[in-house]
């Protein structure tokens, strides 16, 4: 698992780092002193798994969190020296932590449990953590984590045209460019909720992607959206594309 | 007893209570010789007399204000209370025999005579009356001074008080922060990681740590000690951060050879030092930077604790800052000076400065 180490003294990233040398899948791909270069590295790395000390100079670990979005790394693990409130929080939202000094059985543990998280293989957003965070998972979709290439990009969802259901996964379409993500329709559908609209059981539809729609019988229709695309929507869907429009 | 709360009340109540006292005892010494007894004389000049010296007590008291007894300027301020002296005991017996005269007058008891025969008709008791003022005088003044002794004693023990006080509160100051978790963890943290890998920093940190704790839970009961003392007291903290933060943190200490030798408050620098390393490491950009610098310019110490940290806040002048303050004002009053201000290029400067003394007089 790619692993990035987040804390403001060496001799604290020196202790996580011994830590992960006794594990054999663990590869640490960046190890940063303070928040911008956290930001940077988690983009730039698209980790697995990260270690991230809540007090650092400057910006607190939850702002660095609140920054790239919860859903940017699979697995958390705070790492806190004291800090009352924040182990209140921690365990409030049942997130993993670490206390310093670190006790080695501790960290297997939590590695253990961020292995397992990393296993499902899935792009959702931990829910404790966007709890802690204050990113409500059920609050309006605003952009998209894309992991590409060894790193994160991040996608409008008003830039996507339509989403196309495909196994595990989904497809984002936008304009010419797709991107797989790993979540479900559904789950993606009540978030988009407003601003897509389903066209049948695989797809979901920018509403202002849309540009015409065609009757194709039985209550169901082509759609056109405005860079070409054509999609034949289920006869269910008929009625909430018309409302759509009406609006 | 309470007594009364305005001096003039009181004043004339002690003199009244004279005034009761010798009527008293002129009236039981007549009373065992089986002479008559007089009112006149027994009791009613009696009163006339104290109540007059209750008059003339506040210009004594004003006298002894004026030239105090005692700090070693008595060869100053005897003339002047010998001259006082010389006219106020005969004016007072004077106007006590005036006011007796004028008082009997006014009740319908006039004696025989004018003023100026009554008052020739007792020359003898005005001589007597005299000498008795003179001694009433020093009398009055040795009271007084006695209560200013015992209230000056009473100031410097308080203030003796307070000054042990305000050194217990700085050096529990600075155990709360030796000992603030966030400190303390992170250095665990950090031994436990060169435990491994470096064994050899590890056990300089432990040893540190040791003495850090060590000075400050048993630092001596002196309200000063040397600069080279304090910055003793300071090493291992800076050597554990030094430790700790890595290149993150520059600390950059010029203490001259003279301001090394100079007293200054124990725990002084302590907090402040703390402070400017708590703040620097709060940069993001680039490293923190904390200066000390200490000289000696003529018969003062001066202290310098710069940081380039986010500048001076309100948390910082919390209650570490007014405990600094508080006994910078109790050991140096006015001869010092203490200020905390923004530099120009970010973070805080702490400008201390104080008479420069050693412990041997140079």
């Amino acid at each position: 698992m790619r692993v990035i180490l987040v804390d403001d003294e060496p001799p604290g990233r020196l202790a996580l780092r011994q830590q992960l040398a006794a594990l054999p899948d663990a590869e640490i791909v960046a190890e940063c002193g303070d928040g911008p270069s956290a930001i940077e590295a988690i983009v730039k790395h698209a980790p697995d798994v990260l270690f991230l000390d809540v007090q650092l100079r400057g910006v607190s670990g939850l702002d660095v969190l609140e920054r790239v979005g919860t859903d940017a790394v699979p697995a958390i693990v705070f790492v806190t020296a004291y800090d009352r409130y924040a182990v209140r929080a921690f365990e409030a939202h049942a997130v993993d932590y670490l206390l310093k000094p670190i006790d080695p059985e501790r960290f297997r543990e939590a590695w253990e449990r961020a292995a397992e998280r990393v296993a499902l293989e899935t792009d959702q957003p931990d829910k404790r953590i966007a709890a802690l965070v204050g990113t409500d998972a059920r609050q309006p979709l605003e952009r998209f984590v894309v992991r590409e290439g060894g790193r994160l990009s991040f996608v409008p969802v008003e830039s996507v045209d339509w989403i196309e259901a495909a196994g595990n996964y989904v497809r984002l379409h936008e304009g010419g460019k797709q991107h797989l993500l790993r979540r479900t329709l559904t789950e993606l559908s009540e978030r988009l909720r407003g601003r897509f609209v389903r066209a049948r059981r695989t797809a979901l539809v920018n509403a202002r992607s849309i540009s015409a729609l065609e009757p194709y019988g039985k209550g169901s229709y082509v759609v056109h959206l405005k860079n070409g695309t054509r999609l034949l929507s289920s006869r269910y869907a008929g009625r909430a594309l018309r409302e759509l429009l009406k609006t | 007893m309470r007594l009364p709360s305005s001096p003039a009340v009181r004043l004339a109540a002690i003199w009244c209570g004279v005034a009761v006292f010798f009527s008293a005892e002129n009236v039981l010494v007549g009373a065992a010789r089986h002479r008559p007894f007089d009112w006149q004389w027994d009791v009613y000049h009696e009163f006339v007399y104290a109540l007059t010296w209750a008059a003339f007590s506040t210009l004594v008291l004003a006298a002894g204000r004026r030239w105090p007894l005692g700090g070693g300027q008595a060869a100053r301020t005897l003339a002047p209370h010998l001259l006082v002296m010389a006219v106020l005991a005969p004016v007072q017996i004077v106007t006590t025999y005036t006011l007796h005269y004028l008082g009997l007058l006014l009740i319908g008891r006039q004696p025989p005579g004018t003023l100026g025969t009554f008052l020739v008709g007792l020359s003898g008791g005005i001589v007597w009356g005299t000498l008795t003022g003179l001694l009433y005088y020093w009398l009055i003044l040795g009271i007084q001074a006695a209560f200013v002794y015992q209230r000056m004693y009473r100031e410097q023990r308080v203030a003796a008080a307070e000054l042990e006080a305000r050194l217990t509160e700085a050096r529990l100051d600075a155990l709360r922060l030796q000992l603030h978790p966030h400190f303390l963890f992170n250095t665990l943290n950090a031994i436990s990681a060169y435990v491994t890998a470096e064994p050899e920093r590890a056990q300089r940190m432990i040893v540190r740590l040791g003495e850090l704790l060590r000075r400050t839970l048993n630092g001596g009961s002196a309200a000063e000690l040397p600069l080279a003392q304090e910055m003793e007291l300071l090493a291992p903290y800076l050597e554990i951060q030094r430790i700790r933060f890595g290149e993150r943190l520059a600390i950059d200490v010029e203490v001259s050879d003279a301001a090394a030798q100079a007293l200054i408050p124990t725990l002084l620098l302590q907090p402040l030092v703390e402070n400017a390393v708590e703040h620097g490491v709060k940069r993001t950009a680039d490293a923190a930077l904390v200066r000390l610098r200490a000289e000696r310019a003529g018969d003062r110490l001066r202290v310098e604790i710069a940081d380039n940290g986010p500048g001076p806040n309100s948390s910082r002048a919390g209650v570490g800052l007014a405990n600094t303050r508080a006994r910078l004002a109790a050991l140096y009053g006015n001869g010092h000076q203490f200020e905390l201000r923004a530099l120009k290029s970010g973070g805080t400067l702490v400008t201390i400065d104080l008479p420069f003394r050693t412990e041997q007089p140079a």
